[in-house]
């Protein structure tokens, strides 16, 4: 399991998420959430709305891989995309997290974080970005 | 399909309060993908062009797959709008006359092929952390075919 860190849990509880899905044969589809919660260290909790979890919801069953980003300006300031496995509970989507990427563009686009020693992760954020979350 | 309005005002408008800001992708077997994304043009309020950042796992499931869906966020109203429908990518190296979505390639290519000339300099970064392998720069192309009301 990936370790997500105080900054990305940051990002994504305050600005939610853009959410991928796909269908076994590969048709995404995406949902946008203003916010999360972060269980712990890999498992993210995102409350859809019913027509939300209607249009994902066979998506999910069928193929539990789930893609997500962190929300607004997040896109940019907060450059991580994280997969998982998700699951429905109810109207509320649960991502256990397995993968974690920088999307920096350039160089460091697609590079994998969540391979690296967590005290790697950390140097890498705290190198690169001064605030730890959204602004207030 | 046209771009729905008011999409479309903004988007030329270059409204700087919407951001394009993830274009997602699958694998033909269902491993999604998602990349934050600038945004270049729109061409005949139809197709809306993206530069290809070195998105090398978007190239590699359009290469598969070309179902895609492409979402924007308003930081000033908080809208969302969610477009679904495909896509594929001018690359450097087509032949000139080659056509995707009816748009040639030298065409797009010399439009919004050299998008960047102050881009990154990627062979500098330490090769720590720099990705093995670039993917040739090009112009990718997404033809909506949907707003999907339900996903926000």
């Amino acid at each position: 399991m990936a370790h997500v860190t105080p900054r990305m849990k940051n990002w994504l509880t305050g600005l939610g998420a853009h959410i991928a899905v796909a269908s076994k044969s590969g048709i995404p589809a995406v949902v946008v959430v203003d916010s999360a919660t972060a269980d712990d260290d890999n498992t993210i909790r995102f409350k859809l709305s019913e027509k939300q979890v209607a249009l994902i919801r066979s998506q999910v069953t069928e193929n539990p891989r789930v893609a997500f980003g962190p929300g607004g300006i997040g896109s940019i300031r907060a450059a991580y995309q994280f997969k998982g496995a998700g699951r429905l509970e109810d109207n509320i989507l649960v991502v256990a997290v397995d993968e974690i990427y920088s999307t920096k563009p350039g160089p460091e686009a697609g590079l994998r974080l969540d391979v690296l020693p967590y005290e790697q992760v950390i140097q890498f954020e705290t190198s690169r970005w001064l605030d730890n979350g959204p602004p207030k | 399909m046209k771009l729905p309005e008011k999409l479309l005002q903004r988007l030329k408008a270059r409204s700087p309060e919407l951001f394009i800001t993830y274009f997602a992708t699958s694998s033909k077997d269902g491993k999604t993908n998602l990349l934050p994304i600038p945004f270049s043009d729109v061409v005949n309020d139809e197709l809306i062009l993206l530069p290809d950042l070195f998105a090398q796992k978007t190239k590699v499931n359009l290469n598969e797959n070309h179902h895609a869906s492409l979402s924007f966020t308003s930081e000033k109203d908080g809208t969302n709008i969610v477009l679904e429908g495909t896509a594929d990518i001018v690359q450097w190296g087509h032949p000139a006359k080659f056509k995707i979505f009816g748009l040639t390639a030298e065409d797009v290519l010399n439009h919004y092929g050299d998008w960047d000339s102050t881009v990154e300099p990627v062979l500098e970064a330490d090769e720590s952390i720099r990705p093995t392998v670039f993917a040739e720069r090009g112009v990718i192309i997404f033809k909506p075919e949907r707003l999907v009301e339900a996903s926000i």
